[in-house]
């Protein structure tokens, strides 16, 4: 199963979340942020070149080097120009059928490179922050998915510390919202690259993401 | 063509479709080709006259590659390398285009060619060849579609090319090959501050960029691409020592290149302002004993001595 985690603001959590997610399905975390990827990465070929046609795919994906694999992206401008995003079709079916599932943290915004992951994958989860304006992005987020096919998975609303507005979210979206409360150690998984669903697997914030986890692997046995 | 009559004969008219001949075929096709320079345009209007959308196949029969429409890069959608797959809906028209090029405006066939699919006296003439494929019917798009789509409705979002000014000058790989281009990108600053580099240096480098223009239009020229450039130089006397001067060039560059680059870097390391400040105050302290001689005396002066002693 290729799994979109997409949701159209920055910095609400995509590619943190894509890592526990990775994590907690055993998944490959590809980071899809042509743009401004933040990943970890090192040395070797990343997404930037095997979307030039300079890496094989399966050679570009890390394995061992932490505690989910993962595909990263480069962080040059130069590199951002020379990746064709039309190819990251073959590339995620590549990942997908030499690891099994792909996790792809989309980038933000509604443009192509945010679009094509989201015609690719088999199902998606959107992200957003508790807050009103957020709400309208998920809204677009979701709409995008539905034309292009991916189905939604849930909807995480993400560093949560009171009332979140879950109603209001699910009558919207029309689907399913977790709550994924704010946790300094989640803060800390993009960073320290060490998943909560790892290292604390007894949190509040593992359990919601072991929820959308398990909600994907039901997505995937229909 | 004879695929066309084959495709034909598999695709049922519909059944509701007229008895009499000519529109009894579903689709007919009118052709415009308009031959223009290094290739033709091709413009096919598709008639649908029954009641019912049907599914078609035109295909390009010019002696060329098709160019189909893009959008963000990317074929519009029903166009393949050979041509084009789509619905004409029923009792309408659609209209598509494409360019073919390396095409002779007199193989291109006439303008204006109305013309039937299979059927048609003159068909070494025809720029395309139709066929039928029946009537439409929903097709689940598959991913690659989708991902087409998706390019083309959304638009990439790759960085605009030069978004960010690059550093050629500063790159050590490419010494050689930015002779050329390194006076083009220092053009805006030396005109903003003509002072930046003095005028015989520029002067010289205007020459040595002269040179290495015409020896790159001539790098791999075809024959009218140097017979442009005799032109401009007036002649094969013109370009007859190019090579000697480009090896001198080259030589001059990489020697001036050295040069400032050891210049710049000792520049950068020595710092006299200092010591020229102490010997200013010093000096001043000489010719008016009012203004204190103390300040210059406390360890400053000790430098200070040697320096004067030059």
């Amino acid at each position: 199963m290729i799994l979109a985690i997409t949701g159209g603001k920055g910095g609400v959590g995509k590619s943190t979340l894509s890592v526990e997610l990775g994590a907690a399905l055993d998944a490959t975390v590809v980071d899809a942020d042509l743009g401004m990827a933040d990943l970890p990465t090192g040395p070797g070929p990343d997404l930037h070149d095997v979307l030039a046609g300079r890496a094989d795919p399966i050679e570009a994906v890390r394995e061992g080097c932490g505690p989910v694999r993962t595909l990263p992206c480069g962080r040059s401008l130069s590199g951002a120009r020379a990746a064709d995003v039309t190819v990251l079709d073959d590339v995620l079916r590549d990942v997908e059928r030499e690891y099994g599932d792909v996790v792809v943290d989309c980038p933000a915004g509604l443009r192509a490179d945010a679009g094509v992951p989201l015609a690719v994958a088999d199902a998606c989860v959107v992200v957003a922050s508790p807050r009103r304006y957020a709400l309208a992005d998920a809204v677009r987020s979701r709409e995008l998915a539905r034309e292009l096919d991916a189905g939604l998975v849930a909807v995480v609303i993400n560093r949560v510390v009171d009332d979140a507005p879950t109603a209001a979210f699910e009558e919207a979206l029309g689907a399913p919202a977790t709550i994924v409360p704010a946790d300094p150690r989640v803060e800390r998984t993009l960073e320290a690259f060490r998943p909560v669903v790892r290292t604390a697997p007894s949190t509040r914030a593992a359990d919601a993401i072991r929820a959308v986890a398990d909600a994907a692997c039901r997505t995937k046995r229909v | 063509m004879f695929q066309t009559a084959a495709i034909r004969r598999v695709s049922p008219d519909p059944p509701d479709a007229p008895t009499d001949a000519p529109s009894a075929r579903p689709v007919r096709a009118d052709v415009t080709t308009t031959a223009t320079v290094g290739g033709a345009l091709v413009a096919v209007t598709l008639r649908n006259d029954t009641a019912v959308a049907v599914r078609v196949r035109v295909e390009n029969d010019l002696d060329g590659p098709v160019l189909p429409p893009r959008r963000e890069g990317v074929p519009a959608a029903g166009w393949d390398e050979d041509g084009f797959t789509g619905v004409v809906p029923a009792d309408a028209r659609l209209g598509i285009g494409y360019a073919c090029p390396n095409v002779d405006g007199d193989t291109a066939g006439p303008a204006d060619t109305d013309r039937d699919p299979g059927a048609h006296p003159d068909r070494a003439l025809d720029p395309i060849s139709l066929a039928v494929l029946g009537p439409a019917e929903e097709a689940d798009p598959s991913a690659s579609d989708r991902v087409a789509v998706a390019v083309r409705s959304l638009g990439r979002a790759t960085p605009p090319a030069d978004a960010v000014p690059t550093s050629a000058a500063l790159d050590p790989d490419r010494t050689d090959s930015s002779a050329g281009c390194r006076p083009r990108r220092c053009d805006g600053p030396a005109e903003s501050d003509p002072s930046s580099v003095p005028t015989p240096v520029a002067a010289w480098l205007d020459a040595v960029e002269t040179r290495v223009r015409r020896a790159e239009r001539l790098t791999d020229a075809t024959a009218d691409e140097a017979a442009a450039v005799l032109e401009d130089c007036g002649g094969v006397d013109g370009v007859a020592t190019l090579p000697d001067e480009l090896q001198a060039d080259r030589a001059s560059l990489r020697a001036a290149g050295d040069r400032i680059e050891d210049l710049a870097a000792r520049a950068a390391e020595a710092d006299p302002e200092l010591v020229v400040s102490s010997l200013l105050a010093a000096a001043e302290g000489d010719t008016s004993p009012a203004s204190g001689g103390e300040s210059t005396a406390s360890g400053t002066s000790g430098a200070g001595d040697p320096e004067a002693g030059r």
